[in-house]
């Protein structure tokens, strides 16, 4: 299908020619993507109709009616990285907000920021640092759109044991609705300002998002209060050393350490107690065993050899923490915490990982959340599974369950050897739940590993229904149709929810769902 | 088969009443709401009576009204608006579970905040509370209307403390929310360590922010799990005194983005009064001695270090005092910090306590943010003086909510129920303050009542797309008809 000429003119009268194309060219930058492969056996997905860059609310407003009047949809794109950023198929058209990149406002005293959608993690951090305060960054890293975690995807990072989950610190939005009317979320729809996205009466957040978004399905997310938190470090974060090992000297306010425990078992136990003292800045498995020879390996054979030595060593049980604190009195509390958790556990400090330009990468790979380059080293791409939002408990189960699972797929040799343990994640809000997602490494060029890795997720999500693991992380089309008979028939009451929202199904629907009849 | 007999066998013939008694405990309440009389009032005692009754509800097109707390009601929200029944749950009082390692508790609706709190206390936790809620208040109903609890830190989302619920929707349809929807039954997940700590989902809708806030038009929760926290080993509250509330904001401010304290409110002298006095005369002796505003931060120690982690913190508490010139100190004119820890850890004595200056009390309450309070109270002493009413007599309570991001303002206008005049002054305040704070930018998050209107007039926007929802959840608008803007 391609764009009629007439509506194409329609959607360049709003934007202005210099932002709108339907060049081919330009239009595959935005189908290749992460995990296209496993949509369409290609890296890339559908090539969109036609890409648009609006730069104002006041813009996507009118795309949106023109692409109701003109019985087209679209696809709203900030940072986006995966298949569900762009279009789901035939005749939709891409909203490409990277135009609406401003931090409007940062509340100092009241703790959050207002942002719009192409305002990333580590330029919002930056300019909270500035003034001692910090965001949420989430595992996907901080090149990724706040707004965008905050309103449309998944949300965890590991500093949620201090900050919290993307759904947790949204507070008003102002959203342009599937059929093109504007409704301003919360305290900004009275007039009141940014403070609050609930109400009046029933919280409109509940249509918005879930513990996942919407993916696009239910219109775009044009501004939005954010939740900021304290930084108990300097204005400005100064980097040493070469990248990737480079490393952020950590502020006297801040300690960094690995730890590791006898156990699963223990350190299930180690992660509660921690919670439950309310200590910890940054906290979780950032460095699975699997991950840990990325770092710095050049080959695979290097990864292979690295491997082996932290596998057997101490990193199997293994969770990664910054402690921070307002006060020396209030790190020595925390440090002394720590000490006797450890001790209740059986954990310790890793000694190889207490060296101090080794701690100073630690510290600015959990603090600007990075890492996430690295998975695609060892074999090209890597997905993920599991990892529902739940109790610690019973993401600790899932992260074992992974790693059996993944097993067979690993000796036939579908996807990379990591292991088996390349279970990442963490406890959030002093860990009142938890998560840990199995990644796995698979070429995507070879046919027999992406055989494998689809088969893989497909049995994850399989073996999260029968053992009761929670709702995965991992994102598939007809997701869904596959998990709403498992858990309340959640699905129908979303197509009854498309269906009232968006009558003319113009929001992209294809990782939501389609409506109700 | 009439109705009250189809009603009778679902739930039992002692629990289906229409003696005029009955009816006239449920058509009012202490707010300005128009006074009705419901047809009847049920008690069910399970999801399955809850079901059967709003399936019927569909049937026959009766409103349901559904009251989990007991009385004294106060806004209105309980109170029919076009008759239907009243679905009493304070039948369903079990506590089903309490999880310590996961800090979690599983209660029906009518289980109230003294029984829940002595049984978390035998686990080592306790249940973020409102500030002195009255004795008959339901958890749940608590967690439902979005009430702000007394110490902000443990205030992630304002959805806090409330996690996963099952609910029957206005259609009838049996929902769990959250993690509890599933994969497996609520004994799948516990055994495979889950424990319905997550309120998110299931997967890309938070079904339960639809149902909170909602005034019982969604549907009828018959349980919910809530976020419980570690019950303190020492506590050391103090009470910090100013004349000038803005002498105590920057303060605020700091505790709050130092996570300082756990406890953490503002009240002026009338409703630290009226918390802690058990009359009117003491009340009024009290309010006169203390100073006009007085902040309440109480530092703990939980079971890890609990010493050490009381001394930093009051040492950094100090320090920041020290740092904006305020004073906090254990006792002020005789009134202990104690003794008002004592009364936020606590349901209020009898009588409530907003009911124990006059008898009565309207409550005006709305969201903004801490510095914006000042101008609020300004001009609600103004209006209350235009009207005649002593600004003596108005408690005040200021919360900080979200960890900081927002601030509840209350304003109590107690009264007296007898006095026609004065509750005819107090009305026209009541409204015309309402008015007033709302045109300046307070935030009527939960709209009870006359404010309903007003709010959605702001916002016809949030209005039609509730509409939408409710017309999703229940088309047959049997849920507490005339309520919010349905």
């Amino acid at each position: 299908m391609t764009l009629h000429r007439n509506v194409y003119q329609v959607l360049a009268d709003i934007v202005g020619h210099e932002n709108i194309s339907d060049e081919p060219v330009i239009l595959d930058t935005y189908a290749f993507q992460w995990l296209a492969e496993t949509i369409s056996g290609t890296k890339f997905c559908t090539r969109p109709e036609a890409v648009l860059l609006p730069g104002s609310v006041e813009e996507v407003q009118a795309i949106v009616k023109a692409c109701n009047s003109n019985g087209i949809r679209y696809k709203a794109f900030s940072t986006g990285w995966g298949p569900w950023n762009t279009v789901g198929g035939e005749g939709v058209i891409q909203l490409d907000l990277r135009r609406m990149n401003r931090i409007l406002e940062i509340d100092e005293k009241n703790m959050f920021a207002v942002v719009e959608p192409y305002v990333i993690g580590s330029q919002l951090q930056v300019e909270a640092m500035k003034k001692g305060l910090n965001c949420h960054l989430i595992g996907a890293g901080a090149n990724t759109s706040i707004l965008a975690s905050a309103t449309s995807m998944a949300g965890y990072g590991l500093s949620g044991i201090f900050m919290g989950y993307s759904n947790c610190n949204v507070l008003a939005v102002e959203w342009v609705l599937p059929d093109g009317e504007i409704l301003k979320l919360g305290s900004l729809g009275s007039g009141a300002g940014w403070f609050g996205g609930d109400g009046p009466g029933p919280s409109l957040r509940g249509v918005m998002r879930g513990m996942i978004g919407a993916l696009g399905g239910i219109g775009v997310f044009t501004k939005c209060g954010i939740k900021l938190y304290p930084w108990y470090g300097p204005p400005t974060t100064p980097m040493e050393g070469i990248h990737p090992l480079d490393g952020m000297p950590i502020p006297e306010s801040y300690q960094a350490h690995s730890l590791t425990f006898p156990s699963w078992e223990a350190l299930a136990d180690a992660v509660y107690r921690i919670g439950e003292a309310e200590i910890g800045y940054v906290m979780g498995r950032a460095l699975p065993p699997g991950l840990i020879p990325v770092i710095s390996i050049s080959s695979a054979a290097d990864y292979t050899q690295m491997l082996q030595m932290v596998t057997i060593d101490e990193f199997k049980y293994a969770i990664q923490i910054i402690l921070g604190a307002n006060s020396a009195r209030e790190l020595e509390y925390q440090k002394r915490a720590l000490e006797d958790i450890l001790k209740e556990t059986r954990g310790k400090i890793i000694p190889m990982m207490e060296e101090q330009s080794v701690k100073n990468i630690l510290f600015r790979h959990l603090i600007k959340s990075e890492g996430i380059s690295r998975v695609f080293q060892l074999a090209g791409t890597f997905a993920t599974s599991l990892g529902a939002g739940t109790s610690w408990d019973a993401a600790v189960a899932s992260g074992k369950l992974g790693e059996q699972l993944k097993r067979k797929y690993i000796e036939r040799g579908a996807i990379a050897d990591d292991g088996g343990d390349l279970a990442w994640g963490g406890a959030y809000q002093h860990c009142r739940f938890g998560h840990l997602e199995e990644i796995i490494m698979y070429d995507f060029q070879d046919p027999d590993s992406l055989k494998g890795a689809e088969e893989y997720i497909e049995e994850s999500a399989q073996a999260a229904i029968d053992k009761s693991l929670g709702q995965p992380i991992s994102i598939v089309r007809g997701m869904a149709e596959q998990f709403g008979p498992t858990s309340c028939d959640y699905h129908i009451w979303m197509k009854r929810i498309k269906k009232a929202f968006d009558p003319n199904i113009a929001a992209d629907p294809s990782f939501y769902v389609e409506p109700a009849e | 088969m009439s109705e009250k007999e189809k009603l009778v066998a679902i739930v039992g013939d002692a629990n289906v009443s229409d003696t005029p008694e009955a009816l006239e405990a449920y058509s009012r309440d202490e707010s300005f709401v128009r006074q009705m009389k419901p047809q009847l009032v049920a008690r069910p005692q399970n999801v399955d009576e809850v079901q059967q009754i709003v399936k019927w509800a569909n049937r026959t097109g009766t409103p349901l009204i559904p009251v989990s707390s007991g009385p004294p009601h106060f806004r209105g929200d309980t109170v029919p608006s076009l008759g239907g029944v009243v679905v009493d749950l304070s039948r369903m009082k079990r506590i089903i579970r309490i999880n310590r390692r996961n800090r979690v508790a599983m209660v029906e609706p009518g289980v109230a905040f003294a029984e829940l709190q002595s049984e978390l206390k035998k686990e080592g936790l306790r249940l973020p509370m409102p500030l002195c809620p009255r004795s008959s208040k339901s958890v749940i109903g608590s967690c439902l209307e979005r009430e702000p609890t007394t110490i902000p830190k443990y205030q992630w989302d304002i959805s806090d403390p409330l996690l996963c619920t099952e609910v029957v929707f206005g259609t009838g349809d049996l929902f769990r929310t959250g993690e509890a929807a599933g994969p497996g039954s609520l004994e799948d997940q516990w055994a495979s360590g889950q424990a319905q700590t997550n309120p998110m989902g299931p997967f890309q809708v938070d079904f339960f922010r639809l149902i909170q806030g909602a005034q019982g038009t969604m549907g009828i929760i018959t349980w919910a799990t809530v976020k419980c926290e570690l019950l303190p080993q020492i506590q050391k509250p103090f009470l910090v005194a100013s004349q000038k509330l803005e002498d105590l904001l920057d303060f605020t401010y700091r505790l709050l983005w130092a996570r300082l304290g756990d406890e953490l409110l503002i009240l002026n002298n009338f409703n630290l009064a009226a918390i802690l006095a058990k009359d009117r005369d003491e009340i009024k002796a009290l309010r006169d001695t203390l100073p006009r505003w007085v902040l309440i931060v109480c530092v703990a120690g939980y079971e890890r270090l609990p010493q050490e982690r009381v001394e930093y913190q009051e040492k950094d508490v100090m320090d920041t005092a020290q740092r904006f010139g305020v004073t906090p100190v254990i006792a002020i004119q005789g009134v202990q910090g104690s003794d008002v820890m004592e009364a936020l850890s606590t349901v209020s004595a009898e009588p409530y306590w907003k009911l124990r200056f006059k008898g009565g009390c309207h409550d005006i309450f709305f969201l903004t943010t801490l510095e914006k309070t000042p101008e609020f109270i300004s001009c609600m002493y103004q209006m209350a003086d235009a009207a005649g009413h002593p600004g003596t007599d108005i408690g005040i309570y200021l919360q900080p909510q979200i960890q900081g991001r927002a601030c509840h303002c209350e304003f109590n206008l107690s009264c007296d129920p007898g006095s026609p005049k004065e509750m005819e002054k107090v009305r026209h305040l009541f409204f015309n303050a309402s008015k007033e704070l709302m045109e300046m930018g307070g935030f009527f998050s939960r709209p009870y009542g006359p404010w309903a209107e007003m709010a959605y007039s702001r916002d016809g926007q949030s209005a039609m797309a509730l509409r939408k929802v409710k017309g999703i959840f229940d088309p047959n608008n049997v849920m507490n008809p005339g309520k919010l803007c349905f």
